[in-house]
């Protein structure tokens, strides 16, 4: 089947899921780009939706499809189609697909609520797990050549850590502007980087009013710095700026701040790399180092008074019913 | 050492694609190094540092750049190469065009083909039409339902879902309407701009539009209710979600309301929606005292003509005035009925929109006393039969009882022009008054057939010692596919009198005649004191 040969056959598909950022009533958009596993759809107030097969994880602005063994996106859609969400369902026009997303439960992830303490020997054994785990993962990916614009992505993300322990923010907005857009791949290395990363600092900024504040700041000069990387890459990085990533990054997060197994870990690790070629890799790295930014910092508990704590964990990533 | 450089303009590959392309590229002999990467700011900044890419060279981080350096050679092979492993994946197909060429046969159909459509127009023989109306609404789809013969309690319960699902019905009987500038059914080409109209007659809607952008202003939207929605039975649903919409459409500077005087109730929830709208609200209720419609924030209008005014002085930030009739327009007529006989007292309207013969009606019968129509507003004035006309005559050649087995005047001239002569061979005619709606669904070139008839009942008149004065509207747009200039111009010079609006014309019929009577009367006193 080629791609819109389908279009007096119609496909109606089921969503599975849909993140809580992706719009689900009436809206109007175009295909903006198409993958195997993915269809990026470009809205008309400029936001991104993406809709996904249904081996990949939920994303904060992705529906995840019943898709049929075998399905691949691109052979039945192409980039420029028109798409119509209308009562609940999606058409996107000229392929004769269609996605009934009525029933689909809201998957909804907010890092911030967290509130994981770095410091904490056993959150502390559960990071070196999971570095660990990366560390393998890398050696599996094979040699680490001709990626030197990874590298230097790398070294930015280095620099973006260190401003970030010393709450030097101004350096730390630098940091981020030139790391977004540097590297290798569809989403550029730099821009998973800063996803992970920002990931990891909301995870541990809602300890402390003075990470917080941080975390806060660097999130809307990412978000400023994301006008210059793609559209795909943009829409991720914005939804983490707010805490929202991808549920392989955010189970790993989970994974870390509960302090599980380390099998367990090692296990959150291999999915949340698997995403994409490089991404996963990167985001993981940056998630990381955004973990362990102030594991030795002054940021300190005991500044949010306990009836207002957020519990750790619980309801960090949910699935709710539809319409709930 | 060469280097090649190629940015692919929005060009999206996933990143295992990019590494195997990149892979690929470095392996062709010759070749040195090989990049394929997203041509964002960082990524340029740094290719330029390393000497790999120009510095004034313009890409977008949308865009797929790649970069080699190597043998000249190797580097064109290697950029052909490239070339031919984008091409092989995931561009735009050429097979979702020949879908497209299917045409849609269903609503379902339609939307798969148009998947950002948000409204289905319904034009189905009467007895299908709310089956398929329902589809529609249940896809999410507001709708447009130009037929008519739909049952009222049908129309009741598609207002009702679509009020509960935040959609609108427009219609049954719905022909005109104007949604995001595109013109719907028997609608004209007019300007967008800040005034929202909401209708229950179709030509009534067209005149206002028309007169909106005549008169330099213009539409944001024109929303048709269908002729039935201001009954006690429907509610005036949809006048009351157009209103709605419009109140909260910020493209809507000024909202009027266009409709033959609603159920009395119905009219009292209308004003008082209209009065909580936050926007000046013109309201036309046609023949409605003006007074009675009097509220905070509502401008009653008397005429069609008088809402256009208001609501484009509203617009233009202006204070509405009433202006007197153009004194050149008033002198042509004056010159034309000069030339008409004693005996020629009558007045005969034909007209092709249903609410310009009403307005006529209206104003004529206040100014002249009884007129006879074929949809009297008083039954003692009803013709005897349609066909033949008596004292002073307005008909509607659109209404059920001229139209059965013809097409609607609108579109076909014919039967309008075989009246015309005949009323001309009446010798106690002096006025014809007519509308020519110009548009799309329309006739055309409606001055053309219209314009013949009009030389050749002149004629027939000359033959007979007589003259005759044709007083008209033309209800069209500059934007329209016949050309409001064009249609004017040639009506005129067959010999018609033209005002801007309707209600105009009717004004100068009337002056007409009085004239003609005064005249009379003036020639009767003088043949006495002879």
């Amino acid at each position: 089947m080629t791609a819109g040969g389908s279009g007096s056959a119609g496909i109606r598909l089921n969503a599975l899921s849909a993140g809580h950022r992706a719009p689900r009533d009436r809206f109007t958009g175009v295909v903006h780009s198409v993958f195997r596993r993915a269809c990026n759809i470009e809205r008309e107030d400029g936001g991104m939706l993406v809709l996904l097969a249904a081996e990949l994880g939920n994303a904060p602005h992705g529906v995840r499809l019943e898709t049929p063994a075998g399905f691949a996106f691109d052979r039945h859609i192409a980039a420029g189609h028109g798409v119509g969400c209308r009562a609940g369902v999606l058409r996107v026009g000229r392929s004769g697909l269609s996605v009934d997303l009525r029933d689909a439960p809201t998957w909804r992830v907010d890092l911030s609520r967290l509130c994981l303490d770095s410091r904490q020997p056993a959150v502390a054994v559960a990071r070196r797990a999971a570095r660990q785990a990366l560390a393998r993962s890398r050696d599996r990916a094979g040699p680490a050549g001709r990626r030197t614009l990874a590298e230097f992505a790398h070294e930015r993300l280095d620099l973006l850590a260190a401003a970030t322990e010393a709450y030097a923010e101004q350096e730390a907005e630098t940091a981020v502007q030139r790391l977004i857009g540097t590297g290798v791949g569809l989403t550029p290395s730099g821009d998973d980087l800063a996803v992970g990363f920002v990931a990891g600092l909301w995870c541990t900024a809602g300890s402390s009013p003075r990470r917080a504040v941080f975390a806060a700041r660097l999130a809307a000069a990412m978000c400023r710095a994301a006008r210059t990387t793609n559209a795909i890459s943009r829409a991720y990085l914005r939804h983490a700026a707010h805490g929202h990533v991808c549920e392989p990054l955010a189970e790993l997060a989970v994974a870390i701040a509960s302090a599980a197994t380390e099998d367990a870990i090692h296990a959150a690790v291999d999915r949340a790399v698997a995403v994409g070629s490089s991404s996963g890799h990167e985001a993981v790295r940056g998630l990381l180092r955004g973990l362990g930014a102030w594991a030795a910092g002054s940021g300190s508990m005991a500044a949010i008074p306990e009836s207002i704590r957020r519990p750790a964990v619980k309801g960090v990533g949910a699935m709710e019913p539809a319409h709930g | 050492m060469a280097r090649a450089n190629r940015i692919i303009r929005n060009l999206y590959r996933d990143s295992v694609a990019l590494m195997q392309l990149s892979a690929r590229l470095s392996a062709i002999s010759g070749v040195e190094q090989a990049s394929a990467v997203m041509a964002t700011e960082a990524n340029l900044a740094l290719l330029a540092e390393a000497g790999l890419v120009d510095r004034d060279i313009d890409p977008s981080p949308s865009d797929l750049l790649i970069v080699m350096t190597g043998d000249e050679e190797a580097l064109a092979a290697a950029m052909s190469e490239a070339d031919g492993m984008l091409s092989r994946t995931g561009r735009s197909d050429e097979a979702g065009d020949r879908s497209q060429r299917i045409p849609p046969r269903s609503i379902q159909m339609g939307l798969d083909a148009l998947p950002e459509a948000n409204l289905a127009l319904i034009s189905t023989p009467g007895e299908y039409a709310a089956a398929e109306a329902f589809k529609a609404l249940r896809m999410g789809l507001n709708v447009m339902l130009f037929s008519d013969n739909v049952d009222l309690a049908d129309e009741i319960a598609l207002k009702a879902y679509a009020r509960d699902n935040g959609l609108i019905v427009m219609g049954p009987d719905c022909g005109t309407a104007i949604i995001d500038g595109i013109p719907l059914g028997f609608a004209n080409a007019v300007q967008r701009g800040d005034i929202g109209c909401v209708a229950a007659s179709g030509t009534g809607l067209q005149q206002v539009t028309c007169l909106v952008d005549r008169w330099g202003a213009g539409i944001s939207q024109a929303i048709g209710t269908g002729g039935r929605d201001l009954k006690a039975a429907v509610g005036g649903e949809t006048m009351l979600r157009g209103i709605t919409a419009l109140a909260e459409d910020r493209e809507t500077a000024v909202i009027t309301l266009i409709s033959k005087p609603p159920a009395a109730e119905i009219a009292e929830r209308v004003l008082e929606v209209a009065e909580r709208a936050g926007k000046p609200v013109v309201v036309n209720f046609i023949g409605a005292d003006p007074a009675a419609l009097e509220r905070p924030n509502v401008h009653p209008a008397r005429t069609l003509e008088d809402a256009a005014r208001i609501a484009v002085a509203l617009s233009l930030g202006e204070r509405p005035t009433t202006p007197d009739p153009p004194a050149a327009l008033v002198e042509a007529a004056a010159a034309s009925a000069a030339d008409l006989a004693p005996g020629q007292i009558y007045l005969r309207g034909l007209f092709s929109g249903g609410t310009f013969c009403y307005e006529a009606l209206l104003l004529l019968t206040e100014a002249l006393g009884p007129v006879f129509s074929s949809t009297p507003l008083d039954p003692d004035c009803a013709l005897a039969d349609p066909w033949r006309s008596h004292r002073h005559t307005v008909i509607d050649l659109g209404d059920d009882q001229f139209t059965r087995g013809r097409p609607h005047p609108m579109i076909d001239t014919t039967l309008r022009a075989e009246r015309i002569l005949r009323e001309a061979s009446d010798p106690e005619v002096a006025v014809i008054l007519l509308d020519v709606v110009l548009g799309f669904g329309a006739h055309a070139d409606p001055a053309d057939e219209i314009g013949s008839a009009v030389e050749e009942a002149q004629s027939l008149a000359k033959a007979a010692g007589r003259h005759l004065v044709f007083v008209g509207s033309v209800c069209g747009t500059a934007a329209d596919p016949q050309g409001l200039a064009d249609q004017e111009a040639r009506l005129r010079k067959a010999g018609v009198i033209l005002a801007d609006s309707n209600a105009l014309a009717v004004r100068l019929c009337a002056g007409v005649l009085a004239r003609n009577a005064d005249g009379k009367a003036a020639r009767s006193a003088a043949g006495k004191a002879r």
